[in-house]
């Protein structure tokens, strides 16, 4: 469990300037819960942020929790809707420092961690510096290392390697924020890294998720007979396609091609232990998130590259890439079998406005009894929990052969 | 109460509310290279902001923490402006005492040139009520910028702060100097190992 200070300060994550929620979450790392929260609250007083109201009264509450001077109800700004909406990309001309410095992270940091790095578009806080800002979205289990002692110790090793990049921390089975939803959806994977040591089950998914997903399995009881047994634990960092604008929940959506993070990665390394129910065909397309949203001629091979495990990029290729129009390969590839990744309907989604109108197939295709899909379907609402919540991945042989082993590990760990 | 009583009384609150800022603004003038920079740009924002109450609540705890001591007058200052804001007596008095301005050594280079964020810098200087002059030097590899003159210098240095920000400075040193003499041993370093890159025509005029 998270230390809820942390939890706050994911909140606020797009609220702040990054380099004041990085001192604060230094400060929550080392016990200094109260001067964290002085510095945050006053920041956002200064500023007159608006918070939407559950976020506001878990900060007042905070505050007053940890005795700080300033009355916090008294200081901030009434609360208001969220009305910025942040928007991030998955590449940026400084990509190649980035992932150079993430190959240097020590290799404790990286160890039952996955890493996504997306590239913020737009400013925070009311003295923000220059943009693209880098954002480091970490991964971690529910019983891993915690949130905000991990986000010190990695942004501090990317410093020393002289790259300011924001790091967010994540917990598997917690509810994701809008911003945070964005950033993923946007975002690269770095799956040089190892899988997660344990995930939470959905049973076990606390709050919105739970709620959540209890709603969607509610709302699609009627769900095909093949998917009943898709109890998948969260994941986190399964990401869809980009959808810059909050939709509201639909089912629809539930049975969508989903992919989690470094599963590439963890594709090359299947064990043969793994449960014969999960042998589906691999993913049509390798290609990372980001670069599926990039023009890519059709019938083009695409050779799925790993950011932290392959050379130091040149810049050049996502130019070539881009031009070459290849993101469209997603598209052409074979259509997955039974419980594959791709959605009913077999296509990837294509460039930014692909989110726009789901296909039909997926449309009349509800989620499964146990697959929720919530992350990106749009209920974003920031409630006292959080904005959005997460999904339970529909059957992925990947995934869940992934799933068992980390489960079979974190038994051994 | 009547509409002229109303009307004065709210000229004397924002005259009050002014004046608490000028304080706090000498003060953090005066704190410049003895709290870190990081935090001291931020003070500097939230007083330009508008935000009294998160300075003082945040100033004077810092100066405990740090074990920061104040002069008798920066003191004052303190009491002028945190202590009017709200900050506990409590903590205004227990702020360590210091009998004489600390003086630690502290070495500036000049910095003539003129790049974007220093032209940008220009720009918003010139074109601010009151200014004098603009200086640019380096303390290690940071830039410091330094004003003479200017009318609300703790809103010309919120400004520039967030100028340089833009440009890459994650922690923005700008000391706006509202009178002509440097209140510190430290901007006096400052102004000797500066580069002017700007002085305003009305010093000219004012020499001859």
């Amino acid at each position: 469990m998270d230390d809820p200070i942390h939890e706050l300060l994911l909140r606020l994550a797009g609220r702040l300037d990054d380099d004041l929620l990085a001192d604060a979450r230094e400060l929550v790392a080392v016990g200094e819960d109260g001067h964290a929260l002085e510095l945050v609250t006053a920041a956002l007083a200064a500023d007159a942020t608006p918070l939407p109201p559950p976020v506001r009264a878990e900060l007042v509450n905070a505050a007053a929790a940890a005795r700080i001077d300033l009355d916090a109800d008294a200081a901030l700004a009434p609360a208001a809707p969220d009305t910025t909406a942040h928007r991030f990309s998955a590449t940026a001309d400084a990509d190649v420092p980035v992932v150079a410095a993430v190959r240097e992270l020590p290799n404790r940091l990286r160890e039952g961690v996955r890493l996504r790095l997306t590239w913020r578009q737009t400013p925070a806080g009311p003295a923000p510096t220059p943009l693209p800002q880098p954002v480091l979205l970490v991964e971690t289990a529910a019983d891993g290392r915690p949130g905000e002692v991990l986000a010190y110790q990695v942004g501090a090793a990317m410093a020393r390697s002289g790259v300011h990049v924001a790091v967010e921390v994540l917990t598997s089975g917690r509810p994701l924020t809008s911003y945070h939803a964005a950033a993923l959806r946007d975002s690269t994977p770095l799956s040089g890294d190892a899988p997660l040591r344990a995930a939470s089950p959905p049973e076990r998914v606390e709050s919105v998720v739970a709620e959540v997903v209890q709603q969607v399995t509610e709302s699609h009881r009627n769900a095909p007979p093949e998917d009943a047994h898709d109890e998948r634990p969260v994941d986190l960092f399964a990401v869809d396609e980009p959808a810059p604008r909050p939709v509201p929940m639909r089912g629809w959506q539930s049975g969508r091609r989903r992919r989690g993070f470094g599963e590439q990665a963890a594709e090359a390394e299947v064990d043969d232990d793994l449960p014969e129910a999960d042998e589906h065909e691999p993913l049509p397309s390798p290609v990372p998130l980001a670069r599926r949203t990039r023009p890519r001629p059709v019938g083009e091979v695409v050779e799925q590259s790993d950011a932290l495990l392959d050379p130091i990029p040149n810049e050049g290729t996502w130019t070539d890439e881009w031009a070459s129009g290849d993101w469209a390969l997603a598209e052409d590839a074979p259509p997955p079998g039974p419980g594959g990744l791709t959605a009913a309907g077999g296509s990837a989604p294509g460039p930014h406005g692909a989110t726009a109108a789901p296909s039909p197939a997926a449309a009349t295709r509800p989620c499964s009894s146990g697959a929720a899909s919530c992350f990106e379907d749009g209920d974003y609402q920031h409630t006292a929990a959080s904005a959005c919540a997460l999904r339970v991945l529909p059957g992925s042989g990947t995934i869940s052969g992934k799933s068992h082993r980390s489960q079979s590990r974190s038994g051994h760990s | 109460m009547s509409a002229v009583g109303g009307r004065q009384q709210a000229e004397l609150a924002e005259s009050a509310g002014w004046v608490g800022t000028a304080l706090a603004h000498e003060l953090l003038l005066r704190l410049a290279g003895r709290l870190p920079g990081t935090l001291l740009w931020r003070l500097r924002e939230w007083l330009a902001a508008g935000g009294q109450s998160s300075v003082a609540a945040v100033l004077p705890r810092e100066l405990l923490r740090r074990r920061v001591g104040l002069t008798d007058e920066e003191r004052e200052l303190l009491i002028g402006s945190a202590g009017a804001w709200g900050a506990k007596p409590r903590l205004l008095d227990a702020v360590l005492p210091l009998p004489a301005p600390e003086e630690a050594p502290v070495l500036f280079a000049p910095d003539p040139v003129l790049d974007a964020a220093a032209l940008t810098a220009l720009a918003i200087v010139k074109s601010h009520p009151g200014t004098l002059e603009l200086h640019q030097a380096r303390r290690g590899g940071q830039r410091v910028l330094v004003v003479f003159g200017g009318d609300a210098p703790w809103l010309l240095t919120g400004t520039l702060q967030r100028i340089l920000r833009a440009h890459g400075d994650r922690t923005p040193c700008v000391e706006v100097l509202p009178n002509p003499d440097p209140p510190t041993a430290y901007h006096r370093a400052a102004v000797s190992g500066s580069a002017a890159l700007w002085r305003s025509p009305r010093l000219a005029t004012a020499a001859s």
